[in-house]
């Protein structure tokens, strides 16, 4: 069962198989919580949406096949709505900073080090968080997710063009962005400082 | 890892140097083991035939569209109705209008 086909799967959740649901769950948990904790910053708000992402393709998991996306799209946009309506209900957006889970550890490496390079990191998460919703989500599918400019566009939206064209706009403002909280984005390319 | 190339605009580096950043500093976040689990136990209880959704959706769809139809059907019924009846008022009233008329002329010949 764990390795049919996502369009098998659905094919049989559609009939109400609870097992085939579940084969797609195990498959995209991880990343749907990867992309709503980014997006949010704090384990207990990633959780409780999504939860309500699953809830939610569960429900609606009938309607899906006439979409025409890939399934990991679909489950996307649905997280991606949660979450903007998630922040539109937290007026006061909560600065929560990120949790001990992305403090990456460094074996063999010195302990103000670590220190040093998790707080480059932290500081380049909050510039992203500080982003338009569509930037973020852009950077989080395609350095989290490893998806094509392609793929990126089923999900937003938009053609592959103009995602190649947001991307490279985000980049740049992220970079001044950064620059300004004083942040050292040419450490970027010293790969090892940061846990390659 | 990207590889910088010699002789690249100082653009093209900022944004090699921003990639490398953001791919040390973007991975995946593994969701906690109890929450996991807990969440594939309830999103499996909770699990319904979707096709039986599907059903009542379409019974209610079918139900919607009935309803729609048999109000539509007495409402133009009413118009027609009451159009008749405005008419057969306005007929009445010419009627009674031209009696009158008629009564007065026979009382006008009467008296002369």
């Amino acid at each position: 069962m764990l390795d049919t086909s996502d369009e098998t799967a659905l094919v049989l959740a559609a009939q109400g198989d609870g097992e085939a649901f579940g084969v797609l769950y195990e498959r995209y948990l991880g990343r749907i919580y990867t992309y709503i904790y980014y997006r949010t910053g704090n384990s207990e708000d990633a959780e409780d949406l999504t939860a309500r992402v699953f809830f939610r393709a569960m429900r609606h998991i009938g309607n899906y096949r006439h979409r025409g996306l890939p399934f990991s799209a679909w489950l996307y946009r649905i997280a991606h709505n949660l979450v903007a309506n998630w922040h539109r209900d937290n007026s006061r957006r909560k600065e929560v900073p990120l949790d001990d889970t992305l403090m990456i550890r460094h074996q063999g490496d010195h302990p103000e080090h670590e220190l040093v390079i998790n707080e480059e990191r932290n500081r380049l998460l909050q510039v992203i968080r500080n982003l338009p919703a569509d930037r973020q989500q852009l950077l989080i599918l395609k350095f989290v997710e490893h998806m094509s400019n392609a793929q990126i566009g089923e999900i937003m939206g938009r053609s592959e063009g103009a995602v190649k064209s947001l991307y490279h706009r985000t980049l740049l403002n992220l970079r001044l962005e950064y620059e300004q909280i004083g942040g050292d984005w040419h450490s970027g390319n010293n790969g090892s400082d940061l846990g390659e | 890892m990207k590889i910088i190339k010699w002789g690249q605009s100082n653009e093209e580096l900022d944004i090699a140097g921003m990639e490398m950043l953001l791919q040390t500093s973007l991975q995946p976040v593994e969701p906690r083991p109890e929450f996991k689990r807990r969440l594939h136990t309830q999103v499996i209880r909770q699990f319904q035939p979707v096709q039986d959704e599907v059903k009542t959706i379409k019974q209610r769809r079918v139900w919607m569209v009935s309803a729609s139809l048999v109000g539509g059907v007495l409402t133009i019924f009413m118009g027609v109705r009451f159009v008749m009846t405005l008419i057969a008022m306005i007929g009445l009233i010419l009627q009674f209008r031209k009696e009158n008329e008629n009564r007065q002329v026979v009382a006008l010949r009467q008296v002369r």
